[in-house]
């Protein structure tokens, strides 16, 4: 297990039950680390789909003059889905969780691993 | 943008509507019986009338009751000068009133269509303006169609709203259409964070319509957001006609 599967293996632990996928995704839509332990939930379609959203978000913003994106949250009756930039912009980290989680909590692992996690992309 | 064609198919008033609804910038030429009057719209309201030699708000009374003719309306086009300072809403509101002395009416659809319209978008943005009231940081709120066209808009900050609703219609239906193709339940709503702001969009039931709310990310609080557009999109849901 290579030091990023590490880390992702380390967060999907500490998120425990509420915890349905993690990818991190390069910008082309490919997940280089991750899945999901829900079968219904298809983490590559997540992956793909979600670089298409992280980079439409920042056109958005970017047109709108409201800075550079650092994540994205949707929220839907089953779960909450985060997408969150890495480093340089060049990947995002992707996070499902079921609803009963708690976000903030969530939010605040995400922004602990977040660096560990671009450091170890390999480069 | 550019849209011909004659006045028995579409009246004077619901093309002076519907291009002030848009916020368009544009010109409409309007001809009939061998004259031929120019009215300038800038980002949706009327600023210039001319017919002949005659200019402003009395050019648009009199061309009200126009019922035969050829139209051509041009978008993008500046006015040359500025001759109306009443609104829109004002202007056919008069206008409906001098014709009501003589008997016309100059709508093809329901009288009651353009007040009905403009009511409905004061009371949204009435809404949103107390929405702002209650959002910390607030910037700027819009309620938009999944068309991307803004119904109603409030700003705090210097803020495009038309592109605005635009750019979060693409946004939201693309975040919708991917959850859909997951499985991964029916949205609620979408929720960026920029280094500088926080950008909520949030779907009216029905998802016909969405309110979108920015604030500022210093001031904002990210939890009060999302409560208060809960409550909102229900206010501003009950306030839509039936």
């Amino acid at each position: 297990m290579n030091k990023l599967e590490q880390l992702i293996y380390q967060f999907r632990s500490e998120l425990g039950a509420d915890f349905i996928s993690t990818d991190v995704v390069g910008m082309d839509g490919l997940s280089i680390a991750g899945g999901s332990i829900d079968p219904s939930f298809n983490s590559t379609d997540a992956s793909a789909r979600f670089a298409m959203v992280m980079k439409l978000a920042d056109k958005v913003s970017e047109k709108v003059s409201l800075g550079k994106v650092d994540d994205n949250l949707v929220t839907t009756d089953k779960a909450y889905i985060i997408s969150r930039f890495l480093g340089n912009g060049s990947y995002y980290w992707g996070v499902a969780a079921s609803r009963n989680a708690t976000l903030g909590n969530i939010r605040m692992m995400m922004n602990e691993y977040a660096d560990q996690l671009w450091d170890a992309i390999p480069r | 943008m550019g849209m011909q064609g004659n006045l028995r198919d579409m009246a004077i008033a619901d093309l002076i509507q519907h291009t002030c609804q848009d916020r368009k910038t544009a010109q409409l030429r309007v001809e009939h019986s061998g004259q031929q009057a120019i009215l300038y719209f800038d980002k949706g309201n009327v600023v210039h009338a001319s017919l002949g030699d005659q200019a402003g708000e009395e050019v648009i009374y009199a061309i009200l009751r126009w019922e035969e003719g050829k139209f051509d309306l041009e978008g993008g086009v500046m006015p040359p000068e500025r001759t109306i300072k009443q609104s829109w809403s004002g202007l056919l509101l008069e206008g409906a009133r001098r014709l009501d002395e003589t008997g016309i009416s100059f709508f093809q659809s329901e009288p009651e269509t353009y007040l009905e319209a403009n009511e409905m978008a004061q009371k949204f943005e009435d809404i949103l303006k107390e929405l702002g009231g209650e959002v910390n940081g607030y910037l700027a709120s819009t309620l938009t169609g999944m068309d991307g066209i803004n119904l109603a808009s409030h700003t705090k900050a210097k803020v495009d709203p038309e592109a605005v609703s635009a750019q979060m219609a693409m946004l939201i239906k693309l975040v919708h259409t991917s959850v859909e193709k997951l499985g991964a339940g029916e949205i609620e709503d979408n929720l960026t964070t920029t280094d500088n702001a926080y950008l909520l969009i949030r779907f009216l039931p029905g998802k016909q319509y969405y309110l979108g709310i920015a604030a500022d990310r210093k001031n904002g609080n990210l939890g009060n957001m999302r409560l208060i557009s809960k409550m909102y999109v229900d206010r501003l849901a009950k306030a839509m006609p039936r």
